[in-house]
């Protein structure tokens, strides 16, 4: 949640301004109305004098279940996106055989075995976290603005960048040494799909959080 | 990029998502044509092991053949030696336990057995795989032959 706007409620709310009041004057400059209600939620007490003064609310702990969601979704796509590459590798290593290393090839089977089965486990657990996150950022539109929300989505942004930017240079520099085949050519085309596939469906992510909280400014 | 979509209810995650599931079930689909599935890694475990068994069997039947000047006249001979600390599961496969058959002439020696699976290269290997190729082999009953070392006797194996 953010910080700014959490003081700046509370400050308002001591010196007595009208939640509406409030509210408006958010919403007018960018806010989303759905989240500065839900932070208004927090503050229930009235004093004596009728005046509203900030009591928060208990807060559940989002911090550490914010944490446990992103952290293991984080870890399950990359589980996922990392056995899928080396899966399609082999499936490469396989059609287009180099003869050089047509004895090599053959003990890979361990590794196969492997990536199967980290994808039957982590990317059904990764579709489950993921919608998860979904659902709830929906029921609660608040949460989008949470820190760790934001570190990972863009770790994962930076992760996935990188990894393309590498790629393209590794082709770049294949190219430019004249040792260009279609081993490689392939190769380099699944880590740029994979990373390509994450970065823009967590891009999107992004793209819908600012909108979310600036919906009323358009 | 398309990504100027960010309204819920957006098709686009959701494509990418099942472009992915695809992704996946495609690349375990091809790793288990590779593979073979389980009962096809069970077999090529035990071809793994008759080749490892067959290894050990050349190197006990070479230290012998450098002790005696001559090759063994058959695999008992080698549990005999004591000097060989050979195991005797190893004359024989693991799976049918019968023993492996050992062929010895003048100066050169085979060893055979029925193995489940073909492991021979789809191409002709390289002159660097050469030693790795002299162990694969194709399905059902092969033939591995191996030099006798130099300084054996070069006369045919003692008459039985």
């Amino acid at each position: 949640m953010s910080k700014e706007l959490q003081t700046f409620i509370e400050r308002s709310l001591e010196r007595g301004v009208e939640k509406d009041v409030i509210r408006d004057t958010l919403v007018a400059s960018g806010w989303s109305g759905k989240v500065v209600d839900k932070i208004l939620m927090q503050y229930a007490g009235i004093s004596a004098q009728g005046l509203v003064i900030p009591a928060p609310r208990m807060q559940s702990h989002q911090i550490a279940q914010d944490l446990f969601l992103y952290l293991l979704s984080l870890v399950t796509l990359g589980i996922t996106a990392f056995a899928t590459g080396s899966l399609l590798f082999a499936q490469i290593n396989h059609l287009l055989v180099d003869p050089t290393l047509a004895m090599r090839d053959r003990q890979n089977d361990w590794s196969i075995n492997l990536a199967i089965a980290e994808i039957l486990i982590a990317f059904p657990l990764y579709t489950w976290l993921a919608v998860h996150i979904g659902r709830d950022v929906e029921r609660s539109p608040q949460k989008r603005e949470s820190l760790i929300r934001k570190l990972m989505i863009y770790l994962i942004l930076v992760i996935s960048a990188i990894t393309a930017i590498g790629d393209l240079i590794a082709v770049l520099t294949q190219l430019l040494s004249g040792e260009m085949t279609l081993r490689f050519l392939a190769k380099a085309l699944v880590v740029l799909g994979i990373s390509l596939i994450i970065f823009i469906f967590y891009l999107y992510e992004v793209k819908k959080d600012d909108a979310l909280v600036r919906e009323r400014l358009v | 990029m398309t990504v100027d979509c960010p309204k819920p209810g957006c098709p686009l995650p959701r494509l990418l998502w099942w472009i992915a599931c695809i992704v996946c079930i495609v690349a375990i689909a091809g790793g288990i044509g590779i593979t073979g599935g389980p009962q096809s890694q069970r077999l090529k475990n035990q071809d793994l092991e008759r080749v490892n068994r067959l290894q050990s069997l050349s190197q006990a039947i070479e230290q012998f053949a450098v002790q005696h000047r001559r090759l063994p006249e058959n695999l008992d001979e080698l549990t005999r030696e004591e000097t060989l600390y050979l195991a005797p599961s190893i004359l024989t496969d693991p799976v049918s336990r019968k023993q492996f058959t050992y062929m010895p002439q003048a100066n050169r020696y085979r060893l055979c057995a029925v193995f489940a699976t073909n492991t021979q290269p789809r191409q002709e290997a390289d002159h660097q795989a050469r030693e790795e190729y002299k162990w694969t082999h194709p399905r059902g009953k092969h033939c591995i032959a191996f030099d006798a070392p130099y300084n054996i006797n070069r006369r045919e194996p003692s008459p039985r």
